[in-house]
C-alpha cells in the first residue's frame, strides 16, 4: 500500500426524500489500498459506492480522484470499474463476449483484446470459459466474470459491492482469498462493501464501520477489533457481551454491583459506560457447590454465574452463562453441563470501556 | 388425480376450428372435379405461380414488408420513451392502445372519411386553406398508410415489453465499463430488446400480408394483394380449388419465415454475438 491518497470523499451528504442516507461522510483511501465499508443493511454502503461510480450525485460535498473533483464526470469517462451487487453481467454476450465489452468500447485492437481478456480469465480461474453463455455459468463463476470484466481495463479503483454474498459458505471463503491475492497482484485500489464483518477483518488493510449513515469508526481490522470506539462498533464487529456499568473513578469500574479493575481512565467520576467483554476474554472455572450460593467475588474481576447452554462449535465450546439476569456468550475450550456454576474472569486489559454516548450522536445534537 | 378431460374442449375446439378447415383447403387445394370424379391436381399450384397472381404475391411481401419497416421505425423510439421509469410512460401507452379497443373495420372506415379524394376531412381543410390536395385513397400509399396505423400497436407492445424487462443494473455496468448513451442503445439496449423486436415483426408482418379489408377500402380495390386474390376467389369466382392453393403457399411461406425468425431468436437466446 501507498502512502499516496487516490480517492477522496469530502464532507459527502446524500439525502433521499427527507431521509439523509449520508451524513458528512469523508474518507481518504490510498494507492494500492483494500478498503472495506462495512455496516448493517440500509446504511448507506451501496449508496456510497454510488457516488464513487458516479451513478448518484451527492447532495453536497465532493469526490476527488487524484487532483480532479470528478463531481460531475460521468461513469464512463471515470477511471472506476464495479463489481455491481447481482453482477448485472451482459445476458446476450458469452463470457469472451463480456470480459471484452469495455475494450470493444474503446476500439482497441481485436488482438490485443484476445490477449487481455484471456490473461483476466486466466486470472479469475476460468481459462477456456470464453465461448459459455452467462445463463450457463454457477453464481460462483459469474462472480468472476464480472470481476474480470471489470479488472480488464485496469482500473485505478474498483467498487465490490457485496460481490460474495450470495455465494455458499466455502466459495466465499475461497474467493475472499481469490480476491484479495488478486488486489495484491494487480495493485489496484480496492472499495469492498460487505456487511460480514469476519469478511471485512479477513481482507481489509482499512475497515469502515457505518452505521445510519455516519461513519462510526475507520482503521485498521485490529484496531477496530481490539479497540472498538463504542458499543454498535463492538457489538456488529464479533459476538461482545455488553452491560451497562458505572466508572467509579480511573481504572476501577462497578458492574452488577461487583466492582473491577480495568486500564481506562479519562472518565467523569460515576459516569454511565458500556462495558464491552469479548467472548474469548473471559475465563472460566468450575466451582463447588459450596461456593455457588455466595455468589460473590473473593478475588478481583470475577464473577459466578449458572451455566444455561454449552454447545460444541469445533474450535470451541460456546457457553451461556447467566449473571444477574444478564446473559454471557463466552468462548471456552472446556464442556460445562448446564446447570453448573462457574467463575467468570476477566483480565483488567480485556474490559472494554465506551462512552454511552457515542461520539457521532454528539455533533448532532 | 386424472384431469385429462380438462383438455377435452380445447382439443375439440382445434379439430372443428383448425384441423378440419385446413384439411379442407388441403383437399380443395389438391383435388380437382373430372366429371363427377375427384382426382388429384397440382394445376392449382402450379397456377399460383403464373405471373400475374405472384406478382400479386410479391406486391402483398412488399407493402407488407415496408409497412413492418415504417412500424418498427416508429415503435422503437415510442418504447423507448415509454419503458423509460421517470416519464409517464405508462399513460402514454394507454393512449396508444385506445385505438386498439375499437373495431378494426371501423378504424379504417375512419382512415377512408379522412382521406377521401373529394369531400374526405383533410381535403376539405386542405383546399379551405387553398393548398393542394392529397389524392392518395386508392394508392399503395394510402394501403401501407393503413396497415402501419392498424398494426403499431401489435409492434409497440411486444419492444415495450422486452425493454421494460431489462435489469437497470446492466445499463449502469455498460456506463461503468466506458459506454455512453448512444454505445449503451446499439451494444446493450437493442441486443437484449431482439426478442421483442422479432414478435413485434411476426405480429405485424403475418397480418399485414394477408390483409385483404386494407387494400379493399383504402385502396379502393385498384391494389390487389394476395388476400383480396384469395378472398375473391372464394366469394366471387366461387374458385375454392384455386383460392386454397394460393392460401396453402401463402401459409407456407409465413410459415418458413417464421421458422426463420425463431431460429434468430435462439441463436441469440444462445449467446452468440452477432452484435
Ligand atoms: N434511489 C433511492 N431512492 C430512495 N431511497 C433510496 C434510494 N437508494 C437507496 N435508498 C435508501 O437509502 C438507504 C441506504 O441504501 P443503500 O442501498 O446504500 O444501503 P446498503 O448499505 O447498501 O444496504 P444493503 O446491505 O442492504 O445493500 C436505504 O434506506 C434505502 O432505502
Ligand atoms: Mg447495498
Amino acid at each position: 500500500m501507498d502512502n499516496k491518497v487516490l480517492l477522496r470523499l469530502v464532507n459527502i451528504k446524500k439525502v433521499f426524500g427527507s431521509q439523509v442516507i449520508l451524513n458528512n461522510i469523508s474518507i481518504n483511501i490510498k494507492k494500492n489500498e483494500f478498503l472495506t465499508l462495512l455496516g448493517p443493511s440500509g446504511c448507506g454502503k451501496t449508496t456510497i459506492l454510488r457516488i464513487l461510480g458516479g451513478f448518484e450525485n451527492p447532495d453536497s460535498g465532493f469526490v476527488m480522484l487524484g487532483e480532479e473533483n470528478i463531481n460531475n464526470v460521468a461513469p464512463y469517462k471515470r477511471n472506476i470499474n464495479t463489481v455491481f451487487q447481482r453482477y448485472a453481467l451482459f445476458t446476450h454476450l458469452d463470457v469472451y463476449g463480456n470480459i471484452a465489452f469495455a475494450l470493444n468500447i474503446k476500439k482497441m485492437n481485436k488482438k490485443i483484446i484476445k490477449e487481455k481478456v484471456t490473461k483476466a480469465l486466466i486470472q479469475v480461474n476460468l481459462q477456456g470459459y470464453e465461448k459459455r453463455s452467462i445463463s450457463k455459468l454457477s453464481g460462483g463463476q459469474q462472480q468472476r466474470v464480472a470481476v474480470a470484466r471489470a479488472i480488464v481495463n485496469e482500473p485505478e479503483v474498483l467498487l465490490l459491492d457485496e460481490p460474495l454474498s450470495s455465494l455458499d459458505l466455502k466459495l466465499r471463503k475461497e474467493m475472499q482469498y481469490e480476491l484479495k491475492s488478486l488486489q495484491q497482484e494487480l495493485g489496484i485500489t480496492f472499495v469492498y462493501v460487505t456487511h460480514d464483518q469476519e469478511e471485512a477483518l479477513t481482507m481489509s488493510d482499512t475497515v469502515v464501520v457505518i452505521n445510519d449513515g455516519i461513519i462510526q469508526q475507520m482503521g485498521t481490522p485490529e484496531s477496530i477489533y481490539n479497540e472498538p470506539i463504542n458499543a454498535f462498533v463492538a457489538d456488529f464487529i464479533g459476538e461482545s457481551n455488553i452491560y451497562d456499568g458505572i466508572m467509579i473513578r480511573d481504572e476501577v469500574l462497578e458492574l452488577f454491583g461487583h466492582t473491577f479493575k480495568c486500564v481506562d481512565k479519562g472518565f467523569n467520576e460515576n459516569e454511565s459506560i458500556d462495558v464491552v467483554i469479548r467472548p474469548e476474554d473471559v475465563r472460566l472455572t468450575k466451582v463447588s457447590n459450596s461456593q455457588k450460593t455466595t455468589n460473590h467475588t473473593s478475588r478481583n474481576n470475577q464473577l459466578i454465574g449458572k451455566v444455561t447452554d454449552c454447545i460444541f462449535k469445533g474450535v470451541h465450546y460456546e457457553t451461556c452463562i447467566e449473571t444477574f439476569g444478564e446473559e454471557w456468550v463466552i468462548h471456552d475450550t472446556e464442556n460445562f453441563v448446564p446447570g453448573d456454576y462457574v467463575s467468570i474472569e476477566v483480565d483488567p486489559f480485556n474490559i472494554h470501556i465506551m462512552k454511552k454516548h457515542r461520539q457521532v450522536d454528539d455533533d448532532e445534537s | 388425480m386424472n384431469r385429462k378431460w380438462l383438455a377435452y374442449p380445447y382439443i375439440i375446439w382445434m379439430i372443428v376450428f383448425i384441423l378440419i378447415p385446413l384439411i379442407m383447403v388441403i383437399y380443395y387445394g389438391f383435388t380437382i372435379d373430372d366429371n363427377g370424379s375427384v382426382v388429384f391436381t397440382l394445376g392449382y399450384i402450379r397456377k399460383a405461380f403464373e405471373p400475374i397472381y405472384f406478382k400479386a404475391m410479391m406486391k402483398s411481401f412488399l407493402y407488407a414488408g415496408i409497412a413492418t419497416v415504417i412500424c418498427f421505425l416508429l415503435a422503437y423510439p415510442l418504447a423507448l420513451i415509454i419503458a423509460k421509469k421517470d416519464t409517464k410512460g405508462s399513460s402514454m401507452l394507454f393512449v396508444f392502445i385506445l385505438p386498439m379497443w375499437m373495431n378494426f373495420l371501423l378504424r379504417t372506415y375512419a382512415w377512408l372519411t379522412l382521406l377521401e379524394t373529394n369531400n374526405g376531412v383533410i381535403n376539405t381543410l386542405l383546399k379551405a386553406l387553398n393548398l393542394p390536395t392529397l389524392n392518395i385513397i386508392g394508392t399503395p400509399n394510402a394501403v401501407i398508410l393503413g396497415m402501419v396505423y392498424n398494426f403499431l400497436p401489435f409492434m409497440v407492445l411486444p419492444i415495450y415489453n422486452a425493454l421494460a424487462k431489462i435489469d437497470p443494473y446492466v445499463l449502469e455496468a455498460a456506463n461503468d465499463l466506458g459506454a455512453n448513451a448512444i454505445q449503451r442503445l446499439i451494444k446493450v439496449v437493442f441486443p437484449l430488446s431482439i426478442p421483442g423486436v422479432m414478435s413485434g415483426v411476426t405480429m405485424v408482418f403475418m397480418p399485414a400480408v394477408t390483409s385483404f379489408v386494407i387494400p379493399n377500402l383504402l385502396g379502393s380495390g385498384k391494389v390487389n394483394l394476395i388476400g383480396n386474390l384469395i378472398e375473391q376467389q372464394f366469394l366471387m369466382t366461387y374458385n375454392w380449388g384455386f383460392g386454397s392453393a394460393m392460401s396453402l403457399i401463402l401459409m407456407v411461406i409465413i410459415l418458413m419465415s417464421m421458422g426463420f425468425m425463431q431460429k434468430i431468436d435462439n441463436n441469440l437466446e444462445g449467446g452468440v454475438g452477432i452484435w
